[in-house]
């Protein structure tokens, strides 16, 4: 007996050291991928500074090619005089400089070093104007307003009333490290480096930092080709879901985000590079990564666990903002989140009305483009809402089949009154059968009551989407089912994000479903086709057919 | 013990266990119900919906005989482990085994295997859960009571902190709720092929016990008492946690983990039948299985939610203990 039994274990033994194995395998992956994504946050932080973003409303742009006197377009060689190379707007006065115009102001000569990495270019000696005598000439600058100065490439860089009056800024010694200056640094606008007028790299006009000659400072400080000035708040407020004015910078570069299909919708908007914190759930979504490698590769202080922050990791990601669903955080969180001085924006979830809100409060909080890419997806939404039920709303609850949606297969659960899956089974003509017993989002439900509901479609929702729809099949528990019976049993889309809840891409949801549950009445539907323009006109992404294929098959990828 | 409770023992569970066929939310008359199950065994004309036939074949049959296995299985290894660490306080997953299943399958989960994967990898960590355990517990080739429990403490602690592991970086969409949903325990997934692997185990499992319940009685009464009456204590003690193991392991793997019966029944049975465990042990299952059984007809019924068994079994478990101990005082037969 005592043998049999050992050995029955040593087998046992066998096949666990197997399954060890593979989880430590698993393991190691994740710690591999944490630890790539703090190099890597170094450098996303450094270009997002960089890149381009929204500018104010009061903005007019005007660059060097294209002034309001030039007619025909003049070139640098024909009239460099007459060229307005500087506007500088406040509030709804602004001023026009040409290259002369800037030589008459009080003139200052300066060393300026910059820091880059590790590469120290200069002391090299500038002629310019002070910030601080351009912005006197402007009407001046109060501690409760910010700048933000825009470049002839788009680039853009914002600095606040310290940075410019006081000169709050990193400095360094010659060999790199960290020293304070002995004077203060001081932001110019510079026309002439050396005695030399700016090459067409950097100029005609550069914003830099001046330092004493042995001081360097950071170069994302200095902006080359720069072409406006404007002053405008420091700060702007945006309503959340709870009603409060939340104050956020007037220019959001760095977005924190906790919920996550909202980083969907963040990317949707336009804000991907601004994204430098996530959860982990995103960076697992296949194809999340495969459109936005780098959301892989920022800090992701939230995990799965709703509520649940890393702290430290989230404050040196240093965000502007931080969004969230509504109720994410206890009030403690809440708390630490205000001493931390992170604003934190948060968001209706439950209806479809809520994911309209939720789409303009996060286009409010990226910028004014955002709120145009947001103003065409809503009435994209809208307008698939309204062709469906143009040709649903008609249809007798009677006549009607019964869905059930069922989010996975190892637990049996499904989604009632409520939610937002029960709203599109409606849109598409459909009755949800939990509806009338259940209420609520993912409730676990016995096989028995799906056995007396009896639906006649079950959409699976979860990933390994394909394997649960089989498995359902040949499932005998399932068998009394008419869905079983007839086969039909389909998996739900899944794309950048779940397509049934939360996402953006409920959008697409509803026409699917439609076309799922009455295939003759949306015969002109091109599921393949919406599919793809909305990739190419959201994401900015050309699907395949291989790629919408398995988008619709609820895989990631093709490989 | 009389004749009387021997018939009783048999007789409740079977009344329960057929009763139960006929509950449910999905109304069919008990007629049916009874024509559905006799047309198993003789001829009989199909007059009734092909949704009856399975719901009563496919649903409710296998989960009922479900849940009395695990109950027999998770009471009886409650009572051996409770003579054997002459403790009232030790339930079945003393030495790790229902930690170390959950995150069996939590990892079964996280890598999406289907439902029969993960009751053999929810198996396969139970066995090595305990096996652990046994091991740091071995000192001199002899495990004190003291080191086992301590090292399923260890084993236990270690098993739970991989399970919160594995929540924390589960999609909250589908795999958190699974993983949460399995170890509060459910019935819900019952079918036949897990089944004809569970009943043998805990059967086996069981009969081991039985064959051993005199040695039990000895081994109740201390390590030392029992090598004077010639008793092999470290054998008999392997045995045991063999057999405890595998019931229990396979329990979990199919159900979950479900709390309190393990502790509390065997308490339950003592009341009735004495600490003999020749009838301790069979009067543990028979309890067991009934309780369970009523618990899963309840949790099924009850609502058109699948309630996790867990927190029904800790609901009425906890104030039945908290009654128990008011009424021995604290004392222990």
């Amino acid at each position: 007996m005592k043998n049999r039994l050992t050995r029955k274990i040593r087998w046992s033994l066998g096949l666990c050291s197997v399954l060890i194995a593979m989880s430590l395998v698993a393991a190691s992956c994740t710690v591999a991928v944490t630890s790539t994504s703090n190099t890597a946050n170094t450098n996303t932080t450094t270009t997002s500074t960089l890149t381009t973003t929204t500018t104010t409303p009061t903005t007019t742009m005007t660059t060097t090619t294209t002034g309001p006197f030039t007619t025909p377009p003049p070139t640098t060689t024909t009239n460099p005089a007459a060229i307005t190379v500087l506007t500088v707007v406040n509030g709804n006065t602004s001023q026009n400089y040409t290259l002369a115009q800037l030589q008459a102001l009080e003139a200052t000569d300066g060393y300026g070093t910059t820091k880059s990495g590790t590469t120290i270019t200069g002391p090299n000696d500038y002629v310019g104007v002070k910030f601080t005598t351009l912005l006197k000439a402007a009407g001046g600058m109060t501690s409760g307003e910010a700048l933000t100065l825009t470049a002839q490439n788009g680039a853009t860089e914002d600095l606040s009333y310290s940075q410019v009056y006081m000169g709050t800024v990193n400095t360094y010694t010659l060999t790199g490290s960290s020293a304070a200056a002995g004077q203060q640094p001081l932001f110019m606008l510079i026309y002439s480096v050396n005695g030399n007028p700016l090459d067409a790299q950097t100029g005609p006009v550069e914003t830099g930092v001046m330092t004493e000659d042995d001081r360097a400072s950071d170069a994302s400080l200095w902006l080359p080709m720069t072409t406006q000035i404007t002053v405008h708040p420091a700060t702007r407020t945006v309503v959340d879901a709870t009603g409060a004015a939340i104050t956020i910078p007037w220019t959001v570069n760095r977005i924190a985000d906790a919920w996550h299909a909202n980083n969907e919708i963040v990317m949707l908007l336009g804000g991907a590079s601004k994204l430098v914190a996530t959860t982990t759930v995103v960076q697992g979504l296949p194809w999340f990564v495969k459109l936005d490698p780098a959301i892989a590769t920022i800090p992701a202080p939230f995990t799965s666990t709703a509520g649940q922050v890393n702290m430290e990791m989230l404050i040196a990601t240093n965000p502007d903002v931080l969004l969230c669903s509504s109720g994410s955080f206890t009030a403690a969180t809440m708390a630490q989140f205000a001493a931390a001085n992170i604003p934190v924006v948060q968001m209706p979830a439950a209806t479809f009305a809520d994911l309209q809100t939720t789409v303009n409060i996060t286009a409010q909080v990226i910028g004014p483009q955002a709120q145009t890419i947001a103003a065409n997806y809503i009435s994209y939404l809208n307008g698939n809402i309204q062709e469906v039920t143009a040709v649903t709303s008609s249809i007798p609850a009677s006549q009607r089949p019964t869905v059930l949606h069922t989010s996975q297969y190892l637990v049996l659960s499904t989604d009632g009154a409520g939610s937002l899956i029960d709203a599109w089974i409606n849109y598409a003509g459909g009755v949800d059968v939990a509806s009338a017993t259940v209420s609520g989002n993912q409730k676990a439900i016995t096989a028995e009551q799906i056995a007396a509901w009896n639906p006649s479609i079950i959409i699976v929702g979860t990933a390994p989407n394909q394997a649960n729809v089989q498995a359902i099949l040949n499932d005998p528990q399932w068998s009394s089912t008419a869905a079983v019976q007839n086969k039909q049993v389909y998996a739900n889309p899944t794309g950048v994000y779940l397509w049934d809840r939360y996402s953006a891409e409920e959008a697409l949801q509803i026409i699917w479903a439609a076309k799922l549950l009455w295939p003759s009445k949306f015969a002109s539907i091109d599921i393949v086709q919406q599919t793809k323009y909305f990739y190419s006109t959201f994401f900015h992404y050309q699907l395949t057919d291989a790629d919408v294929a398995a988008i619709l098959a609820g895989n990631g990828p093709p490989s | 013990m009389s004749k009387k409770k021997i018939i009783l023992l048999i007789a409740i569970p079977l009344v329960v266990f057929y009763v139960s066929l006929f509950v449910g939310r999905y109304m069919i008359d008990p007629m049916t119900v009874l024509r559905i199950l006799l047309a198993k065994i003789f001829p009989i004309t199909h007059n009734w919906s092909s949704t009856a036939e399975v719901i009563v074949i496919q649903i409710r049959l296998p989960r009922a005989i479900l849940a009395m296995f695990v109950g027999a299985g998770l009471s009886i290894s409650g009572a051996a482990y409770q003579g054997m660490f002459r403790n009232p306080l030790v339930s079945p997953d003393i030495l790790g085994v229902s930690a170390a299943a959950g995150f069996g399958a939590a990892l079964a989960i996280l890598l999406s295997l289907n439902i029969w994967e993960l009751q053999l990898v929810a198996f396969a960590f139970g066995v090595l859960g305990v096996t652990l355990t046994y091991l740091i517990a071995r000192v001199y080739k002899s495990t004190p009571t003291l080191m086992l429990v301590l090292s399923g403490v260890i084993v236990a602690a270690f098993f739970s902190a991989l399970v919160s592991g594995a929540k924390l970086i589960a999609d909250p969409e589908s795999k958190l709720p699974a993983i949460t949903y399995w170890l509060l325990g459910s019935f819900n997934r019952a079918t036949y092929k897990s089944l004809y692997i569970v009943i043998p185990i805990i059967v086996l499992g069981s009969v081991g016990l039985m064959l051993v319940s005199w040695r039990l009685n000895v081994l109740s009464m201390g390590d030392d008492e029992a090598r004077s009456m010639g008793v092999k204590t470290e054998s008999l003690k392997f045995f045991i946690i063999a057999c405890t193991t595998l019931i229990t392991a396979s329990a979990v793997s199919v159900s979950g983990i479900v709390g309190w019966v393990g502790l509390v029944i065997p308490h339950v049975g003592r009341m009735i039948v004495g600490p003999n465990h020749r009838w301790l042990l069979p009067t543990s299952m028979a309890l067991g299985a009934v309780f369970l059984l009523v618990v899963d007809d309840i949790a099924r019924t009850a609502t058109p939610l699948d309630i996790p068994i867990g927190i029904l079994t800790g609901l009425i478990g906890a104030p039945f203990f908290a009654y128990l101990l008011r009424r021995t005082k604290g004392g222990w037969k």
